[in-house]
């Protein structure tokens, strides 16, 4: 199928125009355009899963992708400096194919975990279908701009997702988490534009053409003596520019990330978002801040990401340890999820820091399990709230007995993300460590103890999972209020609907993890390399 | 020698065709007021007005200097007319301004043509003149809502602009002492650089415009006058004579020669970071929405005031950029604010829980505010990334670590101005309130409020049309 990234993209935002213009009185209808959008994105997105050829071992970054759509978006010529160069350019390398398919899958659940939603579903299901196409669009864009346009499009939705549908402090977590992601941002902003002033080429007339294309950024083609290029010897406050830009975007997408000291508005968020809300915000936004760490912050600046590995290890290890203690502390079964989310974002830091071909692609590995099992965390902490309409963990004890069926996905779900060995997210966790203990004796980026004090984050978040299984589904049945004895009943088929697909696919990836690093092997190869040899490089000039 | 000088009189006068069309059709218009009574009568014949001058708006390539170069007219000049016309056009149609008679349109005229021979004058007098004439006009229009508010708003703007033009005047007199001239593209300063009193007499004569353009500190009048005067006419006040001004400032600076590292373009420099700083910060508390969108366009001078800061074509290409789209955000934004002004609502608060009655035009008014916001995909966007590059692009040239300065305060003053420019589109659909006497806008309302947002939008997926009109300006150095 010819452009298959563009119909991923457009397809919601057909659905949302479509939504928009049923009258306020059909929400049934609005719900199934919202979830034939969803699947026929889903499909697309197998389809996409399928026909992506891992074997393809690419020299440079222009080989690396698949899928390609290239169409001249803007041409400007800015006053005298030259022309500016703005593509519509869509491509899937292994960095992006599992995280497109993860969306896709997230997307369509999330459709279905808000069907019993009453109160101005019109809106609702617009602003979540503009969402869908963002986010599938940030995963796919290949020129910085239209992926800036898509990151920026996603706050909106997701302001107004949260802040009208959300709990009691919905306005408060809303307006944080747009703050906190615009100032990030902002910060990727100032960035792109000394990128794109400092990339690009002369054409046949001698003028120069500056161009926002990553693949471009990521081969290095900067143009001499201009601030972000390599050895261009510009410095400020004793480090150079390219130093500072590195920083920015560093921070720029640790905040989306989130890891320490950002993430302050990730729990305030998750506990008020909606259920759908929470999961496509755990599951596939915090990844959007993952990715740009690959493709933006590390590819096109390998120097700095050498230079500077060391200490992102170690706000990986203080993200992984301190989210994993923050969690214990959580009585609110979400914000538990939520700092346990901060942890195991960590690893996704130290893997990428340690540059070898387990930690990358543990690091991958990790937010695509992590999609489906904070995904899953999330429904499940859904249907509680929405029996009783309170997430306490003291509220409730010994639902095994009562729910039995909703117990074990609840026990599945918890293992997966504390690392059991045979479900996804053990893998993840596993290669990330052997890449950040490796890391020292392959290409010695830090020392070992980094990865060695990480480890205890296992433990940690085994110690919170088990206590609050303890706490919450053993022992004597009993509720807090009485009425909620009622309401107590096991999974609805919807309920099922939702979770029987992540729960196989938990166990799928952990049982055969190749499943997804066959796949992303020669992209994880090339990247690692390319990386270490272009930051060498650069950091000679 | 009298036969040349009437020549060139009379040659002048014939590329000031599109000033002096409007200077008639404004006196026409006053007689006009005396023969008929009915409103729309006054609309229509302001716009006819309007439109005859567009149609008489001359394009010179090479410039032209006219009335033995007190005034000059240029591509640059031709092309922001244009665009105070079209500002003025649209006010017609905000519903707040039924109520007006002759003599107001009659104002507004006389501000448009005062700002028009600010873009084209090149002379220290005429210069004090045409402000002088922008600020009468000013002054009395701010009155025009009759409220106790508006008399304070007016006199506090009066003295001000009373203040700072006494001085400008003051300013100019020491200019015309050091150079013996009055003609600013005659000024030769180079050898006296350095001399304190005429830096002093700069200082006070560009002080007298950046009160016209709102930079901090003679920023204290926009708030009040903005609250106070009739919301039409605030649109008129925040582009017209702020674009003009602006242009002035431009060759002011240029012809003082102070585009070299000298510590008046230093001080500008700093007060144009305050000016950002200070408007985002001051709209942060604001609870009217009217003096919120003021502190607004203080902060939207900062950033115009930076493309004027930077050199040659650049900065003036970045300028052009924003004002055009400037222009458009502000006159539908003040056309929203007048929709909801004329139902009773100016306070923020008030906009609660409308979302249930108006779910259309809030859908606009966000689209709007992240346009003034400056986020994608609106214009708003557009041109903040465009004065950025040029920001970095002078940075990359010169590496003056203010300019990096700027570039990060207009930066960050994104971040805080989403907190404010978002407080309608939070009252309108995250709160709940009691809205039963609401009436609901009409379609004609709603949909001349969605052409312009259409038009924010389509600026920022095709801007070839802006980036045409700006490349094919012939920027002249004078």
């Amino acid at each position: 199928m010819d452009n298959l990234l563009s119909w991923l993209i457009f397809i919601p935002f057909a659905g949302a125009l479509l939504v928009g213009l049923l009258p306020d009185s059909k929400s049934l209808l609005m719900k199934i355009v919202a979830l034939v959008a969803t699947c026929i994105q889903l499909v697309l997105g197998l389809l996409l899963f399928v026909q992506f050829d891992g074997s393809v071992a690419p020299e440079s970054w222009s080989e690396a992708f698949q899928f390609v759509e290239l169409v001249p978006w803007i041409q400007l010529k800015v006053g005298t400096i030259g022309f500016l160069q703005i593509d519509y350019f869509l491509g899937v390398d292994g960095i992006s194919m599992p995280l497109v398919v993860l969306s896709a899958l997230l997307l369509v659940i999330g459709v279905i975990s808000s069907w019993n939603l009453t109160q101005k579903v019109k809106g609702y299901f617009m602003l979540y279908l503009v969402l869908s196409g963002s986010l599938i669009g940030c995963f796919v864009a290949l020129d910085f701009f239209l992926f800036y346009v898509f990151f920026e499009f996603m706050l909106l939705p997701m302001f107004f997702l949260i802040g009208i549908w959300g709990g009691p402090r919905r306005s408060y977590a809303s307006i944080k988490f747009f703050l906190y992601t615009l100032f990030g941002s902002l910060l990727i902003l100032v960035v792109m534009i000394g990128l794109y002033l400092s990339t690009g080429s002369f054409d046949e007339f001698g003028n120069q053409v500056n161009t926002f294309s990553l693949v471009q950024m990521m081969d290095g083609r900067f143009i001499d003596s201009t601030l972000l290029a390599p050895g261009s010897g510009f410095y400020l406050w004793g480090e150079s520019l390219r130093y500072w830009a590195f920083v920015l975007l560093f921070i720029g997408f640790i905040i989306k990330l989130p890891a320490i000291p950002f993430h302050t508005w990730l729990p305030d968020a998750h506990v008020e978002a909606p259920t759908a809300i929470s999961v496509l915000l755990a599951g596939v936004l915090l990844k959007v801040g993952g990715y740009g760490l690959f493709r933006i912050c590390y590819a096109i600046f390998p120097d700095i990401a050498i230079e500077l590995a060391q200490p992102v290890a170690i706000l990986g290890m203080i993200s992984i340890v301190y989210g994993g203690m923050v969690a214990m502390a959580q009585n609110d079964v979400k914000k538990l999820i939520a700092y346990s989310s901060v942890s195991h974002m960590g690893f996704v830091l130290l893997g990428l820091a340690a540059l070898t071909s387990e930690g990358v692609a543990g690091a991958l590995f990790q937010m695509v399990s992590h999609g489906f099992i904070s995904g899953a965390l999330f429904l499940v902490v859904g249907v509680i709230y929405d029996r009783t309409h309170d997430r306490q963990i003291e509220g409730l004890s010994g639902l095994a007995g009562k729910m039995p069926k909703y117990t074990f996905f609840v026990v599945l779900f918890f293992f997966a993300s504390l690392g059991l060995p045979g479900l996804s997210g053990f893998v993840g966790e596993l290669l990330v460590l052997i890449g950040a203990i490796g890391a020292e004796s392959t290409n010695g980026l830090f020392s070992r103890w980094i990865g060695m004090v990480s480890v205890l984050g296992i433990i940690i978040s085994a110690g919170y999972y088990l206590w609050t299984l303890q706490r919450m589904f053993f022992g004597k049945y009993w509720t807090k209020e009485s009425a909620w004895d009622a309401k107590m009943l096991d999974l609805t088929p919807r309920e099922w609907l939702m979770l029987l697909p992540l729960a196989v696919l938990t166990l799928l990836f952990g049982v055969f993890p190749s499943l997804l690093l066959d796949p992303i092997e020669n992209t994880m190869q090339f990247f690692v390399e390319s990386l270490l040899n272009q930051g060498q490089t650069y950091l000679n000039l | 020698m009298l036969a040349d000088q009437l020549q060139d009189i009379l040659g002048s006068l014939s590329a000031l065709s599109f000033e002096i069309g409007l200077l008639a059709g404004a006196l026409l218009l006053l007689i006009l007021g005396m023969l008929v009574k009915s409103r729309i009568a006054f609309k229509i014949a302001y716009v006819v007005v309007l439109i005859a001058g567009l149609l008489l708006i001359r394009f010179e390539d090479n410039g032209l200097m006219l009335f033995n170069e007190n005034l000059a007219i240029d591509d640059l000049g031709a092309i922001l007319k244009a665009l105070l016309v079209f500002a003025g056009i649209w006010i017609v149609f905000f519903p707040t301004s039924e109520n007006h008679g002759s003599e107001f349109y009659f104002l507004i005229l006389s501000v448009i043509v005062g700002s028009s021979f600010m873009l084209s004058a090149n002379n220290l007098l005429v210069i004090y003149l045409v402000v002088e004439l922008t600020s009468f006009a000013s002054y009395t229009l701010t009155n025009f809502n009759f409220e106790k508010k508006s008399y304070e708003a007016g006199i506090k703007y009066l003295l001000f602009g009373g203040v700072s033009s006494a001085l400008a005047l003051y300013g100019a007199s020491i200019l015309y002492g050091y150079s013996g001239t009055l003609t600013l593209s005659e000024f030769n300063f180079g050898l006296l650089e350095n001399d304190y009193f005429l830096n002093v007499g700069m200082l006070l004569f560009v002080g007298g415009l950046l009160f016209k353009v709102s930079i901090v500190p003679f920023h204290i009048w926009v708030p009040s006058t903005y609250e106070a005067t009739p919301t039409e006419a605030v649109t008129i006040l925040s582009i017209v004579p702020k674009i003009a001004g602006l242009v002035l400032l431009n060759r002011v600076l240029d012809s003082l020669d102070m585009m070299g590292q000298s510590w008046l373009l230093l001080s500008i420099t700093i007060l144009g970071i305050a000016t950002i700083g200070i408007g985002t910060l001051g709209a942060l508390r604001q609870t009217n929405v009217k003096r919120m969108i003021a502190y607004g366009a203080i902060a939207h001078s900062g950033f115009l005031l930076a493309a004027v800061l930077i050199p040659y074509q650049n900065g003036l290409q970045a300028f052009v950029w924003y004002s055009v789209v400037y222009s458009i955000m502000n006159i539908v934004v003040f056309y929203l604010i007048s929709i909801f002004e004329s139902k009773g609502i100016t306070e923020v608060h008030q906009f609660a829980g409308l979302s249930s009655k108006e779910a259309y035009l809030g859908g606009v008014v966000v689209v709007v505010m992240i346009a003034l916001i400056g986020l994608p995909p609106t214009a708003g966007f557009t041109i903040k990334f465009y004065l950025f590059t040029m920001m970095w692009e002078w940075y990359q040239a010169v590496g003056d670590p203010w300019m990096l300065t700027y570039l990060l305060v207009a930066v960050v003053s994104v971040v805080f101005s989403l907190f404010f420019y978002l407080k309608v589109p939070y009252f309108l659909f995250l709160k709940d309130g009691q809205n039963q006497n609401y009436s609901r806008s009409s379609i004609s309302q709603r949909a001349i409020a969605t052409i312009f947002t259409l038009l924010v939008l389509w600026l920022f997926f095709s801007p070839e049309i802006l980036n045409n009109i700006a490349n094919n300006i012939n920027f002249l150095d004078w």
